[in-house]
């Protein structure tokens, strides 16, 4: 895994090289390239931490507070 | 109720104070950005046969509606406000069996079948143009029946000059104060079952998003969560093999949890995108998760997107995890709580945005007097969750998305 993790990093590293000027990102700068989830998806974000032991790395809450039922 | 009121009173004000403060006109003067004001609604749906508050079976049977708001408020050209405030209004036969032991004859409905809870987070960030920087803070509490909670929240982010990488560092501690309410039989004045009714959570997440080209773009986050003190749920019930009495859940006071999320968005041309997300999972309890979602944008002609989404995660059990009669009174640790079992689950479904050019309507007056505010876009998505496990829920939202015109602000 650490492997893996390891060249995503490095392919990201050596891409980012890669400029894109401000005029060139018409397709960057719409709404569905946002690199975060939507605020539509908050409630299902929120029920999923509850529902399964995993949570984090999405921006959304990771801990604190009840999830009960 | 209290909170509610409280959070209604403060978005009024906030809103209303912004945007009656405009002096008079000048040619010195520039126009800040709109005032944006979301309303969302969810109605949420699910139920299963493995309720941790019956020990592992019995109904899981929940209702939720939660209206919530969501503002952002440019103070300045550099500096805003996010506020953040909703109410989950839910019943649930589940936590109704605090009261009631599983497959109890004499079951009586009491005050633990619905309950509400309201929260409300409140951010600011300044953004520093010429450093390509911004930090920011942000303040949150929530409240319900058992449980209050408070948060406090920090982040920093700087961008390369061209802004095609950014990084961001946040971190974020709740502290979670929750009244102690044991299953119904195992109720004695007297007798405390946990040394502590106290939650903390101290969330690190560090982020690095790229601009790969003109048409890709993505995202590698790592967050590191450390909680201590209460982790397990007082009244959740766990039964032993050598004991016809429940006993309630017991988990660790540490837990150490370590996410690592890689998010990817491919422009593959004008009328489809590609949005896809991989998440890594690790923690100190034994549990280690692999989450997949993807997310395919379709734009019909120009005020119209179809976004058909699915989702698959997978997890093995924590190694406190048991099914009912698995334990034995020796174990210290112990939980029949099956979010925290070895499953899978799926999601699928759809969302729709209809976002005309000129917005869907316009309303004078409605926010700030005078002025035209705007119904810019509605959301509209539908999601089907399944476990392996037989839970299944259902969940609806809505999203109108308003503008508000903002003051103008002298510029020297």
């Amino acid at each position: 895994m650490k492997n893996k993790i390891l060249i995503v990093l490095a392919i990201l590293s050596l891409s980012s090289c890669v400029s894109v000027k401000s005029y060139q990102k018409m397709y960057l700068n719409d709404s569905d390239m946002v690199l975060s989830d939507k605020e539509i998806e908050k409630f299902e974000i929120g029920f999923q931490t509850y529902r399964e032991g995993v949570s984090g790395a999405n921006g959304g809450k990771s801990g604190g507070g009840c999830g009960c039922n | 109720m209290q909170l509610i009121k409280k959070t209604v009173l403060i978005l009024t004000g906030v809103i209303s104070g912004v945007t009656y403060s405009q002096t008079e006109s000048d040619s010195n003067k520039i126009q800040l950005k709109d005032i944006t004001v979301s309303f969302i609604t969810s109605y949420y749906e699910q139920d299963g046969n493995h309720s941790p508050v019956t020990g592992g079976v019995g109904t899981e049977q929940l209702t939720n509606i939660a209206p919530a708001i969501i503002v952002n408020i440019p103070l300045d050209t550099i500096k805003s406000l996010a506020i953040d405030g909703g109410v989950d209004f839910y019943s649930s036969a589940s936590s109704d069996n605090i009261n009631n032991p599983y497959n109890d004859p004499n079951h009586v409905s009491g005050a633990s079948s619905k309950d509400a809870r309201s929260y409300i987070n409140v951010g600011y960030k300044k953004k520093n143009n010429q450093k390509h920087s911004s930090k920011g803070f942000s303040v949150g509490i929530s409240s319900e029946y058992d449980v209050t909670s408070g948060s406090v929240g920090f982040s920093l982010s700087k961008s390369s000059k061209d802004e095609n990488r950014t990084f961001n560092v946040k971190a974020k501690y709740y502290l979670d104060h929750w009244r102690l309410i044991y299953p119904v039989e195992l109720r004695n004045g007297t007798v405390s079952y946990l040394p502590t009714n106290l939650r903390h959570s101290l969330n690190f997440s560090t982020s690095g998003s790229f601009n790969l080209n003109k048409k890709i773009a993505a995202s590698i986050t790592a967050d590191f969560v450390t909680q201590a003190g209460l982790l397990s749920t007082p009244f959740h019930r766990v039964y032993m093999q050598d004991t016809p009495i429940a006993t309630i859940e017991k988990l660790p006071s540490l837990r150490l949890k370590l996410p690592i999320g890689v998010r990817t968005n491919i422009h593959i041309n004008d009328l489809l995108k590609l949005r896809f997300f991989y998440r890594f999972y690790t923690d100190n309890w034994g549990i280690i998760g692999n989450t997949v979602n993807i997310e395919l944008p379709i734009k019909i002609g120009n005020t119209v997107r179809l976004t058909p989404f699915y989702r698959y995660h997978t997890q093995t059990a924590a190694n406190y995890f048991g099914e009912k009669n698995s334990f034995t009174t020796t174990s210290v640790f112990h939980t029949s709580d099956y979010d925290l079992s070895a499953l899978t689950t799926q999601k699928y479904g759809l969302g729709i945005n209809y976002q005309p050019l000129f917005g869907i309507g316009r309303m004078k007056g409605a926010f700030r007097k005078d002025k035209i505010s705007m119904l810019k876009s509605m959301d509209l998505r539908y999601a089907y969750y399944f476990r392996s496990d037989g839970f299944k829920a259902n969940i609806f939202t809505l999203g109108l998305n308003f503008t508000i015109p903002n003051r103008s602000i002298n510029i020297k």
